[in-house]
Formats: C-alpha cells, structure tokens, sequence
C-alpha cells in the first residue's frame, strides 16, 4: 500500500502532503504563488522563449498538470496541452491562479525587456524545484539563441528520461517518526497599515553585493539567513515598540529545504517552516542579542529528528482516517475556516533563502540577476525571499501593505553597514 | 544612475521617485525616462471574479419556483385559507434583504435601509400582525420598535460615513442604539399592558446602560485600559 502511494504515475498523481493544503487557500487574498525572476543581458525574443518552454516541458513531468478534483482529496492530472502561452508580464504578479484559465497549467511564465519570470503555484513545487525549472527554461532559451549551454547544477538535461523520484513524494518517504510534534504556538505580532487592492502586492527588491553581507555576517558569526532573519525581527520589534500597543512575540519563518538532509531530489514540495521568535515583554533586545538568539533557535531547531517529527506529523495528520474520509468540500470549508482563524497568525515576517544559485559556468557572464520573491501574504507586511548569483544577492520583499516603512528600515540599515543597495519596485 | 538622497540607496534608472520614501528623483539634465525598461510592467491583470449579479438572478428564479407552485397549490386546494401569504412574505423578506442588494449595480446604503425597514415592517404585517396580535399589536409595539431600530441604524450609517471612526467609537455607537431601541421598546410594552416583556427590557437596557458606561470609562481611562489588557492577555 505504501510502495503503491509512492509510485509516481504520468497520468496522475497525489499532490504531495505539503501540497494538499494549497487549492483549498486559494484565494484572491492569499494566492500562494511565488515567482522565480532571470534577468539576462538582451532583450528577451518571446517566440524563441515559447519554443524552449516546448522543447523543457517533457523533462518536467510534475509541472505539465492540472489540477483535477477527486472525492475526497484534489489530484493532479497530465495536461493534455503541451505548454501555456507565454505572456508580457504584468505589474501584480502572483495573483490567484484559477484552475480553469490560462489552459489549466499551474504556472505562468512571462517576459519583459531582459526578464523571464516563472509564477508558479505552490501545490506542485517548492523555490527549489521552480528554480531548476526556471534555470532549465533559460538554459534551453539561451541555447536556441545560439549560446552553448551545457546541462549541470540547477540546469536539468532535457533528454534524459526524468527520474521517478523527481516526482515522488518525500515527505511520505522519509516520515518516519513516531512521536508527535506539539504545535504550540501563540499568535503574534503583526504590523498594521493599509491593505494593496485585491490581487496586487508590492515587491520591493535590493540588489547587493553578496561577499560584502558575507563579510559583515561572518565579522558578527552567524550565517546570512541568521542575519537577515535577525534583522527583520528588531525592525518589527521597534515598530511594534512605535506603535505603542501590547507587546506581541515577533516571529520570523524560515523554510528548510530538506533535501539538504535527506538524499532526495524531488522536484515536489519537500521543505518545512522553523520558527524563530523572540518576546519583547521579556525586554528590549539589542540587535547582536537578537543575532545570538536567532542563530541559537535555528541551529537548534534545524535538528534531523525534530524536523522528521514535523514532517511525520504533518503526514499523520494527512493519514488521519477521520480526515481522510471527509468529503473534498468539507475539506476546502474546514481549511477555508482554520485559513481564516490561524493562517500566518502565528509568524511575524518570513524569509525563504534559496541560497547561491549553481549553475553551468556559461550561463553565468549570461545572466544579469536572479530574483526570488515568495507570493503575498495575508497577514505578512514582510514576506522575503533571496537568491544568489555570482556576486550579487538580491533580496526581495513581497509586501501586502501600500506603506513601505520595513522595506526602507531594512534596506537604509543595510547601506548605514557601507553595502551599496540598489532598488527595483513594481510600487509606481 | 540616480541615488535617494533621504535613504542613500541606488534607485532603478527608470524610477520617477525612491519607492522607500517617496522622494521625487529630478535630474535636471536627464528629464525623458519613456525609452529606459522599468524592471515590472505597467499593466495590471485580475482574474475574472464571479458575477455576483449573475448569481443573484438564479437564486431570484429559486425563489419564485415554491412561491408559484405555492399559490397555485393554495388557489386550487383551499381558498378559503390564503396561507401561500406566509410562504410569498417570507421569500420576500428574505429576497429584499439577501438578494437585492447584489442584483443592483450600485445600491446606496440609504436606499438599502429604506428597502430594509419597509421589508421588515411589512413582513411583520403580514405575518404576525394578522396572525397572532392583530391591528393594536402591530401599530402599539411592532411598529415602533421596528421604526426606532430603523432610525437608529440610520444614525449610524449616517455617523459612519461621515467620516472614519475608531472600532471602539463603533461598539460604543452600537450600546447607545440598542439602549435608546430597549427603552422605546419597553415603553411599548408597559403602554399596551406586556408588563412582563416591558421588565424584561428594562434589565437588558440597565445591563447595556452599564456597560456602556464601562465601555465609556475604559476608553479615556488608560489604567484600566492597562488593567483589561493584563487580565485578558493571551
């Protein structure tokens, strides 16, 4: 029965246990779309980019589907086109996908001047597996446009045959722990301000020079992630401190990809969210304090079997024969339900670190920037992600509020450090 | 390559101002940006949402089915006993206040009111006035309490588009109507002899009245602002 579950199937397939939750918070308010951004040095031809999605799509047997609903559990189902249209792109990226537009595909891809831009609906993939798309897409683009691009890092060969376990649900693999992880956690903080309009969101990117944020990270000894994590939590803890309210935790999410701990190369969602807070009721942190306790609470958590014990007990819950057997739209009403009363209530900002990209030597004298920007939030002021390419990183905040205060604290601290920080915007 | 004066960050070269601060970017030399690419499009896309109108229509036409086969069943069987009455006052009650609204494009909130309070009040007419309490019942206590609930819903509609308001100053507007809608209810009650009715408003208007005072007192007084968040901390 649990080879059987396990077995991907070309045709069809379960969406994984991270996955299951997605369709049913989809919403005008929170899409669950993130977007996957490469900046090359000419202008981007969109007949020849049409063509490479054709000739990437075989190689990419989870993103060429559809979402199908069953009795009681959505699945995914081959899409009988062979690829979506590619389009200009738009200024409010990441809004809701609906199962029935855009020929039924779980991602758009766009372009505009030198960018092509992946959004991609979290029920199929992760940042990892979008970015090996993406990085694919631009090779096999690079490729027609003449340039020799070799496959290798993030650059999938798109001849081979995709291995089975590409599509293969880890979390069911590799679950294995009996005990339960308690889910414990308060509701935090959360900064105010005035909501965008439906389906928008601001993103707001900075692009630095990466050996110089390694160095000021190093120089305080903690890692990059810990860094920034570090600095978006004081930034809410003195806005918080501003707004003169009562002092709520301040959280900030950080997703570990889990292929870095278990041998997996799934192209499906295989990553877990820690949680690293501090209580200002406790008294003012400083900002090395909060570095320190940041790092401590990351490396602490990031522990192999407590991360089994979250990933078994999100697959228990999936398992749980009183859930199991609950009618789809008792599911959609029942999540739509804890999606309004829990979602994102329990963290303060989140900050998903794709880390330095590897990719084939060639491409990189080709590529200008790598953006990654995770999808709006319903409660989050600051959703971050970032992503490295040679020298730069490039860190992008997606921001549900029309003010722009964190971004501007956050990226001022930043150049106060001596780091030169240049800005792009979809905020006219 | 223009820089932020005020938060001394590197703006796009197509940036008319810094997105952190809004500080206008000016370069007296380098005025034309139409031909430099911003990073993001200027068009924005929404999916189609779902026509609320659309929705309203077939939900009118569920309406009317049992209310036709309603009357044609009470017309042809017994119609010395009208009871399809009840049936078509309900649906229309429930159509005026659920329905309407969402069939016209824009509905002011006044009209919406005024549609509200004759529904409301002919329901009742119809319904009950006929049924249980007739003529004195209706005109006595249904009628007035119907009309001071109504013009205070008004007032408050009034009050709160007048201009932005605190939650707090909502919840304290809401106490003052249902105080002023008790007393003139139990006012009704005790002029047409529902001793029993009027004292039963009378206890839920003195528990308003006191926590609207309470409600009046934690608002200007920050001790005891400080004291409620303290014991109601989660």
């Amino acid at each position: 029965m649990a080879e059987n579950r396990q077995r991907p199937s070309f045709d069809w397939f379960r969406l994984d246990n991270a996955g299951i939750l997605f369709p049913g918070q989809n919403t005008s308010k929170w899409s669950n779309i993130f977007r996957f951004t490469i900046e090359l040095k000419e202008d981007i031809d969109p007949d020849i980019l049409r063509q490479a999605l054709l000739n990437v799509m075989p190689r990419f047997p989870g993103f060429d589907v559809r979402m199908r609903k069953g009795l009681f559990w959505y699945y995914l189902e081959k899409n009988p086109l062979p690829a979506p249209f590619v389009r200009e792109d738009i200024q409010n990226p990441c809004y809701r996908v609906k199962f029935k537009e855009g020929d039924r595909f779980l991602f758009r891809v766009y372009y505009h001047g030198k960018r092509i831009s992946v959004d991609l609906f979290h029920a199929i993939s992760d940042g990892y597996g979008s970015a090996n798309f993406t990085c694919t897409l631009v090779a096999e683009y690079l490729r027609l446009k003449g340039h020799s691009i070799p496959a290798g890092g993030f650059v999938k060969d798109i001849h081979e045959e995709p291995p089975k376990t590409e599509l293969q649900d880890a979390f069911h693999k590799y679950a294995r722990h009996k005990a339960g992880h308690a889910i414990t956690d308060k509701h935090v903080y959360h900064p105010k301000g005035t909501p965008v309009p439906k389906h928008h969101v601001n993103f707001t990117s900075g692009i630095m020079s990466f050996p110089d944020i390694k160095r000021i990270a190093k120089e305080k000894g903690v890692t990059i992630t810990e860094f920034f994590a570090a600095m978006l939590m004081d930034i809410h803890c003195q806005k918080q401190l501003r707004e003169s309210r009562k002092q709520k935790e301040v959280s900030v999410q950080v997703p570990i990809n889990l292929r870095n701990i278990y041998p997996s190369d799934t192209m499906r969602n295989f990553s877990v969210c820690l949680l690293v807070k501090v209580n200002p009721n406790l008294g003012e942190y400083t900002f090395d304090e909060l570095l320190q306790q940041v790092a401590l609470q990351l490396r602490l958590e990031r522990d192999e079997k407590k991360l089994n014990a979250m990933i078994s007990q999100h697959v228990k819950l999936e398992k749980n024969p009183l859930l199991k057997y609950l009618p789809l739209p008792v599911k959609n009403l029942g999540l739509s339900v804890a999606t309004l009363v829990a979602a994102e209530k329990t963290a303060t900002a989140y900050l998903s670190n794709l880390g330095p990209l590897d990719l084939p030597q060639e491409m990189y004298p080709l590529i200008e920037k790598i953006v990654f920007t995770p999808g709006p939030g319903i409660h989050h002021a600051a959703r971050c992600g970032m992503a490295t390419i040679g020298d730069k990183l490039i860190f992008t905040f997606a921001n549900i509020l029309e003010e722009a205060d964190i971004e501007r604290e956050f990226f001022t601290r930043l150049v106060k450090m001596g780091v030169h920080v240049k800005i792009e915007s979809n905020r006219n | 390559m223009s820089y932020c004066v005020n938060c001394g960050v590197e703006l796009d070269a197509s940036a008319k101002k810094c997105v952190l601060c809004d500080t206008p970017v000016y370069h007296p030399q380098k005025e034309d940006k139409k031909d430099i690419v911003a990073p993001y499009s200027n068009i924005s896309v929404a999916p189609q949402s779902i026509k609320k109108k659309f929705i309203a229509l077939i939900v009118t036409y569920i309406f009317l089915i049992p209310n036709i086969v309603c009357i044609f069943i009470n017309l042809f069987t017994s119609p010395e006993n009208l009871w399809f009455i009840f049936v078509l006052s309900t649906s229309l009650l429930l159509w005026v206040v659920l329905v309407f609204p969402f069939l016209s494009r824009k509905l002011h909130p006044y009209m919406m009111w005024a549609f509200d309070t004759v529904a409301v009040a002919l329901y009742v007419f119809v319904f009950h006035a006929k049924n249980f309490g007739g003529d004195k019942w209706y005109f006595g206590i249904a009628l007035p309490i119907i009309l001071i609930v109504s013009a205070c819903v008004l007032a408050f509609i009034y009050w709160d588009r007048k201009r932005k308001h605190h939650w707090t100053s909502k919840v304290l507007h809401v106490f003052v109507d249902l105080v002023i809608s008790l007393s003139v209810a139990s006012a009704c009650f005790f002029l047409n002899d529902h001793i029993v009715k009027s004292e039963i408003c009378l206890v839920l208007d003195a528990c308003c009245l006191a926590l609207l005072f309470f409600w009046l007192y934690a608002n200007k007084s920050r001790k005891v602002r400080a004291w409620l968040s303290k014991k109601v901390f989660v």
